[in-house]
């Protein structure tokens, strides 16, 4: 029941996320003033950091070794590529932050 | 444009030489006044762009904290080969370069003027949202987000808050925003600093505001407290912001600043100056 509830509230967030990532990439902060896109940025950041807690939650609750590693890798990949990410590659990146963010919905919804 | 300054007395004819540093998407012009102030005391004043705040307005995205360093040394080097007597001085990230002068050059260093030292990004200014600042420093999120320069822009005083404004709107004096990853480095350069603290000996004057809106004086609490220098003076604002050299008391600070300077000044010569008779 909880487990289920956990499940859902990370795929919000994780769905929320993913389209404010996607919609970023479209330029829709480049239509905002400085501070609405800084208020933009900040509450993706809101959003990653409830992406990482859950991440961590369901990698703690879920049934299955090789589950909860590939969740908690999940729950890493935003600093993994925090970690990698160069200015020069930044789209690169970003793309690969929504494939993470969007193949992590989907492992948690087919297991 | 550059915004760089040199001001030399003709001749040998200077106290000393003052090595300035500006602050985080800043430029040397934020210290012109202050510099011209001293100059007319009587020393050599130099304050040159940090790198990463050149013209090209995406170095800031790439530039790294050990740039900053290596600057700040290479600067203080070349002036000590020349000068006998010579302080360095900055304002927010400049104040920690100047800390960072004197954490590797102990001694060597006449003296230390830390205004608004940035060691902690707590001011009141800061949106609520900052507790999220983890996140968005540690991941790609840093390259996105940039914090709009705004009310107060570190001003207290209304009539210079809107020359600053109006200035900031021209945009040939420093930069409009704050991106995060310049508050990543700068923040990695506090924590060595904060580390490092106890290193510092030379005499060092700080001076912060106690409404500071980027840093609280936590930060400067945390120098006064973990320095070695025997000889320091704390001195705390009430009546301006972040960037005190244009605020309400900026006479002061420029005052208390030339009285630190003119009482540092060591009148032992070099040994080369001697003639052996």
């Amino acid at each position: 029941m909880y487990l289920k509830l956990i499940e859902i509230l990370f795929g919000v967030f994780a769905f929320i996320l993913t389209l404010l990532m996607i919609l970023r990439e479209f330029g829709i902060t480049k239509n905002l003033s400085p501070m609405k896109a800084s208020d933009y940025v900040s509450s993706m950041a809101g959003f990653m950091f409830a992406y990482i807690l859950f991440s961590f939650i369901l990698a703690t609750f879920i049934p299955g070794g090789i589950n909860k590693i590939v969740l908690a890798l999940f729950g890493f990949s935003p600093f993994i590529i925090g970690k990698l990410v160069t200015y020069q590659k930044v789209k690169t990146y970003s793309f690969l932050q929504i494939l993470c963010v969007i193949l992590s919905i989907v492992f948690v919804y087919a297991i | 444009m550059s915004l760089d300054f040199i001001l030399k007395h003709e001749g040998n004819n200077s106290k000393g030489a003052v090595l300035l540093f500006h602050g985080l998407t800043g430029s040397p012009f934020e210290l012109k006044k202050y510099g011209q102030f001293l100059f007319n005391s009587g020393y050599d004043v130099f304050a040159e762009c940090l790198p990463g705040h050149g013209e090209k307005f995406e170095e800031i995205y790439t530039v790294k904290y050990q740039d900053w360093l290596d600057f700040a040394y290479s600067r203080f080097e070349r002036l000590k080969t020349e000068y006998k007597n010579v302080f360095v001085s900055g304002l927010c990230l400049g104040a920690v370069l100047a800390l960072a002068v004197g954490i590797k050059y102990r001694e060597q260093v006449t003296g230390i003027i830390s205004l608004s030292t940035t060691l902690y990004l707590d001011g009141w200014r800061l949106p609520w949202y900052k507790c999220f600042m983890p996140i968005a420093l540690n991941t790609i999120l840093r390259f996105y987000y940039t914090y709009p320069e705004c009310e107060p822009h570190g001003v207290k005083n209304l009539k210079t808050r809107n020359a600053v404004k109006k200035l900031l709107t021209k945009g040939d004096v420093g930069m409009n925003d704050f991106p995060m990853t310049g508050f990543k480095e700068l923040l990695e350069l506090s924590a060595y600093i904060r580390k490092n603290l106890s290193k510092v000996v030379s005499p060092i004057l700080i001076i912060h505001s106690k409404e500071d809106d980027l840093t609280s004086t936590k930060s400067a609490n945390a120098v006064n407290k973990n320095i070695s220098s025997k000889d320091k003076e704390y001195i705390i604002l009430y009546d301006s912001y972040h960037m005190v050299l244009y605020d309400n008391e900026k006479e002061f600070v420029f005052e208390k600043s030339l009285r630190f300077l003119d009482s540092h000044i060591k009148q032992t010569a070099k040994t080369e100056d001697f003639v052996c008779i």
